[in-house]
C-alpha cells in the first residue's frame, strides 16, 4: 500500500510542478479558451505587451506571469460573472509568439510580432532591413535592464548563430547609428560609407589619410596589417610615395617602406599596428621641407633637390627618385658627400657608369645616410666644348693634350676611355704633326713615367698593342714635325754637321740610310767634300769614325758602300777646301813662299 | 836647296794621306745581304731570318702586326751592325732580337694551341 501511495506521490506531483512552470503565460502567448457553446471564444486571445487578454463582455484580464491553472481560475471567475456555466472552460497555450521592438537604423522601426523562434536577422528583416549608415558592429538587444552589445557584422560574415543573442518576448533591439553618418541627416549609399571608413570607436580605430584612393577611420581588428588597412582605405594612389609611408603609434612616427616589402615579401618589414594608429600615404613631391631625415641630390639628373631619405635608401634609390641621370651626366664621377664630425664634409667618389654597364658589389656603393648630398657631375655637351667648362671638372677625372692636336685641352676622361677617345675629342693630330713621337707622361705612377708611342706605326699596321694605357691626370703631347730640333731626343735623331744646306738634327731610324738623312738636310752644298762624307759612330759600343765616298758611291751603285749610321751618331760633311790636294797645294804655296823668302835673305 | 824642296814635298803628301777615317760600309746590308762566312753573329742571324720567316708564315702579321715589324726592324739593325765591322753593338742587338722573336713565338705557340680546341673550350679559355 505504501508503495502504490509512493508511485502515485512520484507521478502525480512532478507533473503538477512542471506543468506549473512551462506554462506560465507571458506576452505574445496566443490562448485558447474552449467554452462549450460559446462561438465567440473560438478564436484564440493573445498576451499583449502589457500582459493582457481582451475577453468578450469582460474585457481586459492581465495573466502575465500566471501559471495555467492559476490564470484558469482568475479567467473562470471574471467569466462566470457573466457567462452562465463556465465550468467546463479550459485554458491551453496554442502557439507561443514573442513581441519584439525594433529601433534605431532599420527602414521600419516598430514593434513586431514574431514567431517563437525568431532570430535578430528575422526581426530587423521585418522592420524593413538596415539603413545605411547603420553601425552594425554596436547593435544592441535591450531586455529589461539589461543591455546586450553584439557585433552583428561578424555574424553576417560567419553565419555563427552564437554571435547574436537568442531573442526573448519583449526584447527591443536598436540598431545605432554609424558616427560617419555626422549630425545631419542625409542619404548614404553604401559606397561612400564604405569610404569613409567603418570604425564606431575612435580610440580603437585606424585612421588612413594622405595619398589613399578612400581616406578614413577604419574598424581595427588584431589580425589587421598595414597593408589590409591600405587595401581597406582603396590602396594607395599614383601619387602615393609607397616608400615613404608613416605610421604615428603613440605620438611617434616611424617610416615603412611597402615598395621594399613588395620587391621582397619579406613579413618583417611590416609593422605592427595598434588601436588608436594612423596611417599618412605621403605624396611623391620634388622638394620636401629640411629635416634630419633629407637628403639631397645635385647636378645633372632631371629632378635634383631635397627628399625624404628613407631606411635602406641605396644610391641607385636617390637616383632614380630625382628622375634618373640626364644624358649629359658624368656617371663615372658620381659623388656623395657625407658629413663628419666638426662639420668636416668627406667626399666618396663612385664609378656608377661601371657599376651600370658591368655589374658590380652592392658593397662597394656608398652607404646614404640623411643628411648626405650626392653630386651628379655634368660631362661637356660636346667634347670640344670642353674649354668653357673645364674649371667644373676636377683634375681627377681629367686628362691633358698638348701639341699638334686640333684643339688641345683638358678633357673629361674615365677609366672606361682609352688613347683614341681622346685623341678623337681633341679632334686627332693636325697635318704636321710628328706620329711618331707622340709623348704621354704618366703622372700617378708614383715618379713621373714618360712612353712614346709611334702612331704612324699604328696606323700602318693597326695592331692595337701599340696604344699605351693611360689614366686620369695624364698627359699626352703630340710634337710637331717642325719642331725644335732640340725637342728631338738624341736617342732618335742623328746630327748632320758642315757643307749641306740644312745643317741640323734630324729624326732618325734604323729603316733609314745616311742617303735619307742627306736628303732631309737639303744634301750637300756645291762646296761639299762628297766623297770624304765622316760618320762618327758613337751610339752603340764602339766609337769609331768611318767615311763615306757618296760620288763614287753615285757612280757604282753599290750599297755596301754605305756606311752603318744609327740614332745618336753624327755626319760630317767637310768643305772642298779641306781636301787632300787643297791641303798639300796650300802647304805647297806656303813652303814656296817660305823659300823665296830664304833665297831673298840669302842674295842680300 | 834640293833637300828642302824634297823634304817640304814629302811633308806635305803625308799631311794629304793622314786625317781621312777608313771606308764605311753595311749601312745598308739588308738590301744585298750574303752570308759569306760562319762568324757566330752571322749564324745568329740566319737563325733569326729564319724564325722571323716562321713567324710571319705561322700568322703572326695578323696577330702582332707591330711587334713583327719591330722585330725586322731589330734584324736590320744587327744585320748592319755585323756588316758594318761593329761586332759589340750586333751582339748586342741580336740578344734583342732573339728575345723579342722568343716572347713572339711564346704568344704564337698559345695561339696556335687556342686555335686547336673546340669552340665551346676555346670561350671557356677566353673567360675571365
Amino acid at each position: 500500500m505504501i508503495r502504490v501511495l509512493l508511485l502515485i506521490f512520484l507521478i502525480g506531483f512532478p507533473a503538477t510542478s512542471y506543468g506549473e512552470v512551462v506554462e506560465m503565460f507571458r506576452p505574445g502567448d496566443m490562448l485558447s479558451l474552449k467554452i462549450p457553446g460559446e462561438a465567440a471564444f473560438e478564436k484564440p486571445f493573445q498576451v499583449d505587451a502589457r500582459g493582457r487578454i481582451l475577453l468578450p463582455e469582460v474585457g481586459y484580464v492581465s495573466v502575465v506571469g500566471l501559471a495555467r491553472s492559476k490564470a484558469t481560475d482568475l479567467i473562470n471567475r471574471k467569466l462566470g460573472e457573466i457567462f452562465r456555466d463556465v465550468s467546463g472552460m479550459s485554458i491551453v497555450i496554442k502557439e507561443r509568439r514573442q513581441l519584439i521592438s525594433v529601433l534605431g537604423y532599420v527602414e521600419q522601426p516598430g514593434f513586431l510580432d514574431l514567431a517563437e523562434f525568431a532570430t535578430v536577422q528575422m526581426a530587423i528583416t521585418r522592420a524593413g532591413g538596415l539603413r545605411a549608415g547603420a553601425q552594425l558592429d554596436k547593435v544592441q538587444v535591450h531586455r529589461g535592464k539589461t543591455v546586450i552589445v553584439f557585433n552583428y557584422k561578424q555574424y553576417l560574415d560567419t553565419g555563427n548563430s552564437s554571435q547574436i543573442p537568442n531573442l526573448q518576448t519583449m526584447d527591443k533591439i536598436f540598431v545605432p547609428a554609424s558616427p560617419l553618418t555626422g549630425n545631419v541627416e542625409i542619404d548614404f549609399d553604401a559606397r561612400t560609407l564604405a569610404a569613409s571608413g567603418d570604425a564606431s570607436d575612435r580610440d580603437k580605430a585606424i585612421i588612413v589619410f594622405g595619398e589613399v584612393h578612400r581616406p578614413g577611420s577604419f574598424a581595427f581588428k588584431g589580425s589587421n596589417s598595414i597593408v589590409d588597412m591600405l587595401m581597406r582605405a582603396g590602396g594607395v594612389t599614383r601619387y602615393a610615395a609607397v616608400d615613404q609611408i608613416r605610421i604615428i603609434s603613440n605620438g611617434t612616427p616611424a617610416p615603412f617602406n611597402l615598395r621594399a616589402y613588395l620587391d621582397t615579401g619579406r613579413q618583417d618589414l611590416i609593422p605592427t599596428l595598434a588601436p588608436g594608429d594612423t596611417i599618412y600615404v605621403p605624396q611623391i613631391v620634388e622638394q620636401v621641407q629640411d629635416g634630419e631625415r633629407t637628403i639631397r641630390i645635385i647636378g645633372a639628373v632631371h629632378r635634383a633637390g631635397r627628399f625624404d631619405y628613407s631606411d635602406g635608401m641605396s644610391l641607385l634609390d636617390l637616383i632614380a627618385v630625382a628622375g634618373g641621370p640626364k644624358a649629359e651626366a658624368d656617371t663615372a664621377n658620381v659623388q656623395v658627400l657625407k658629413s663628419g664630425k666638426n662639420r668636416v664634409v668627406k667626399s666618396i667618389r663612385f664609378n656608377l657608369k661601371r657599376f651600370l654597364t658591368k655589374g658590380g658589389d652592392l658593397s662597394g656603393m656608398p652607404i646614404l645616410s640623411p643628411q648626405d648630398t650626392v653630386v651628379v657631375p655634368e660631362l661637356p655637351k660636346d667634347p670640344n666644348d670642353n674649354r668653357s667648362q673645364w674649371v667644373r671638372q676636377s683634375s681627377e677625372s681629367s686628362i691633358y693634350v698638348f701639341g699638334g692636336v686640333g684643339a688641345p685641352g683638358r678633357y673629361g676622361f674615365n677609366e672606361d676611355l682609352n688613347f683614341l677617345d681622346i685623341l678623337s675629342a681633341a679632334q686627332g693630330p693636325t697635318s704636321n704633326a710628328d706620329l711618331r713621337n707622340v709623348k704621354i707622361t704618366h703622372r700617378k705612377q708614383g715618379k713621373p713615367v714618360v712612353t712614346y708611342i709611334d702612331l704612324s706605326r699604328y696606323f700602318r699596321t693597326g695592331d692595337e698593342a701599340l696604344l699605351p694605357k693611360i689614366a686620369p691626370e695624364d698627359v699626352i703631347f703630340v710634337p710637331q714635325q717642325n719642331n725644335d730640333w732640340r725637342d728631338l731626343p738624341k736617342e732618335k735623331s742623328v746630327r748632320i754637321l758642315g757643307a749641306v744646306n740644312g745643317p741640323g738634327r734630324y729624326t732618325f731610324d734604323d729603316t733609314m740610310t745616311i742617303l735619307d738623312v742627306l736628303a732631309e738636310a737639303g744634301g750637300p752644298t756645291s762646296s761639299a767634300l762628297q766623297n770624304k762624307i765622316i760618320v762618327v759612330s758613337h751610339s752603340g759600343a764602339e766609337r769609331t769614325s768611318r767615311s763615306f765616298d757618296l760620288v763614287g758611291f753615285a757612280k757604282s751603285g753599290d750599297f755596301t758602300q754605305l756606311p752603318v749610321l744609327r740614332a745618336g751618331d753624327t755626319v760630317y760633311i767637310p768643305n772642298k777646301e779641306e781636301g787632300v790636294w787643297n791641303i798639300a797645294a796650300a802647304a805647297l804655296r806656303d813652303a814656296v813662299s817660305v823659300l823665296s823668302l830664304v833665297r831673298l835673305a840669302s842674295g842680300l | 836647296m834640293k833637300k828642302i824642296i824634297s823634304t817640304i814635298f814629302i811633308a806635305n803628301t803625308l799631311i794629304g794621306c793622314t786625317p781621312w777615317p777608313p771606308q764605311g760600309h753595311g749601312g745598308a746590308a739588308e738590301i744585298m745581304y750574303h752570308q759569306n762566312d760562319h762568324s757566330a753573329e752571322q749564324v745568329r742571324l740566319l737563325k733569326a731570318e729564319n724564325s722571323l720567316s716562321e713567324l710571319r708564315a705561322e700568322g703572326a702579321g695578323d696577330h702582332m702586326p707591330a711587334a713583327l715589324e719591330i722585330a725586322m726592324v731589330q734584324w736590320v739593325r744587327a744585320i748592319r751592325a755585323t756588316e758594318g765591322g761593329f761586332t759589340l753593338s750586333a751582339k748586342g742587338d741580336l740578344d734583342e732580337l732573339e728575345n723579342m722573336l722568343f716572347d713572339m713565338q711564346a704568344v704564337m705557340k698559345v695561339k696556335k694551341l687556342t686555335a686547336a680546341r673546340p669552340v665551346a673550350l676555346q670561350e671557356k679559355v677566353r673567360m675571365p
